[in-house]
């Protein structure tokens, strides 16, 4: 009977730990956004700071949507033009506190030239590894913020692998950096961390 | 006389915790030292074999326009040989003429490909070195270390035992990092 008795509380606390989470959207957006999660990862090099943030259509939708999203059917619909994309937002952040186009720039011309690039062209720098697949950057979008504040935020969309649309992979994003002088910089952002996102749960 | 015989076992006790207590303070106190093979570390860094991959294709496309040009002088040269020096001057002239522009173009192409690779493995290996020394730098701290030495064979490390050598779990690190797979700290 004791014996019996430990499978089932064995059994209760893997079927416990199965059961997805679920959350009011404001508990989901600062669930997503926490470092502890994993989906919120970054790195060092030098006096830059690289931070990568996956941000799954729910969250997207949320951010963008927040009033207008008051139940399941609220969120499938702002969701499903959301869903042939994976967002993410990288950070990149100077030790300093300078805008990274100033970061070695001792003319106009040079700091022009940087800006152009991060406006435009450093999209083509950017791929994400999706399981076997590397996807070029679909959507880029630099974030101006004219010194105000020291990150520099630069959203970005890739679609999702093609070999097998429901398999979550682990995803590293490759940034060939040409403006700090980095190299190849990269991010990954783990399956396990993806798989554990909670449900949204709306409050009747 | 009973005093003293009743006091010397706490004494002896309070003086066997004091050193207990000191020498877990000296043991826990005490600089963490290991060394590192910098060829070993540099070359299994992953950015450096990735960079040392882009290196190889753009110096074989430059190596490659050079051989065809190489290729075109052979031809012309071979062109001049033949052609009968009595019989037409004017065309001999023209090939010449045609050979020193490719001449030159391929001693400009030269030069500048030269120099082009030489600062370009230059500049790969400072992104090399600049993430390598972050990523031993975070190493260090997470480890509690206080100096890591780098021996490179040339004398900055005469001897050292086996149990300080930390090359082989600072590669995987320094990799893992550069995957970008810690979390943040």
């Amino acid at each position: 009977m004791r014996f019996f008795n430990y499978i089932l509380f064995m059994l209760f606390c893997f079927l416990a730990g199965c059961i997805q989470k679920e959350l009011t959207p404001a508990q989901y957006m600062t669930w997503v956004k926490s470092e502890e999660h994993g989906l919120r990862i970054g790195k060092q090099i030098g006096n830059c700071s690289f931070t990568l943030q996956y941000k799954p259509c729910e969250y997207e939708a949320l951010l963008h949507h927040k009033n207008e999203i008051k139940n399941e059917l609220d969120l499938n619909k702002s969701t499903a033009p959301l869903k042939n994309l994976q967002y993410f937002t990288l950070t990149i952040k100077n030790a300093d506190g300078k805008e990274i186009m100033e970061e070695g720039s001792f003319e106009m011309v040079e700091y022009g030239s940087k800006l152009n690039y991060m406006i435009s062209d450093m999209q083509m720098d950017f791929s994400l590894i999706d399981g076997n697949d590397t996807v070029p950057c679909a959507f880029y979008h630099y974030e101006r913020n004219f010194g105000v504040s020291p990150e520099n935020n630069i959203l970005l969309g890739f679609e999702s692998s093609a070999t097998d649309k429901n398999k979550v992979n682990d995803k590293t994003l490759i940034y060939e950096d040409k403006l700090l002088g980095n190299g190849i910089v990269m991010l990954t952002i783990k399956s396990e961390d993806i798989k554990q996102v909670p449900r949204l749960k709306f409050v009747k | 006389m009973q005093v003293i015989k009743r006091l010397f076992i706490p004494a002896l006790f309070v003086v066997a915790f004091s050193a207990i207590g000191f020498s877990v303070f000296l043991f826990a106190t005490r600089p963490k030292i290991a060394y590192v093979d910098l060829a070993k570390v540099y070359n299994g860094f992953e950015l450096k074999k990735q960079l040392e991959t882009q290196l190889k294709v753009v110096q074989q496309v430059r190596q490659r326009t050079l051989d065809s040009l190489e290729l075109g002088l052979k031809m012309i040269s071979r062109n001049l040989q033949s052609i009968d020096s009595d019989k037409s001057k004017n065309e001999i002239q023209i090939k010449t003429n045609e050979f020193e522009a490719l001449k030159q173009d391929y001693l400009y192409k030269q030069e500048n490909f030269s120099s082009d690779n030489s600062s370009l493995l230059q500049q790969y290996d400072q992104q090399v070195w600049k993430q390598l020394n972050q990523y031993v730098k975070d190493y260090g701290e997470a480890n509690g270390y206080t100096c890591i030495l780098g021996g490179d064979g040339s004398g900055n490390v005469m001897y050292s035992s086996k149990g300080l050598d930390i090359t082989e779990e600072l590669i995987a690190y320094t990799n893992k990092c550069f995957k970008g797979e810690t979390k943040l700290q």
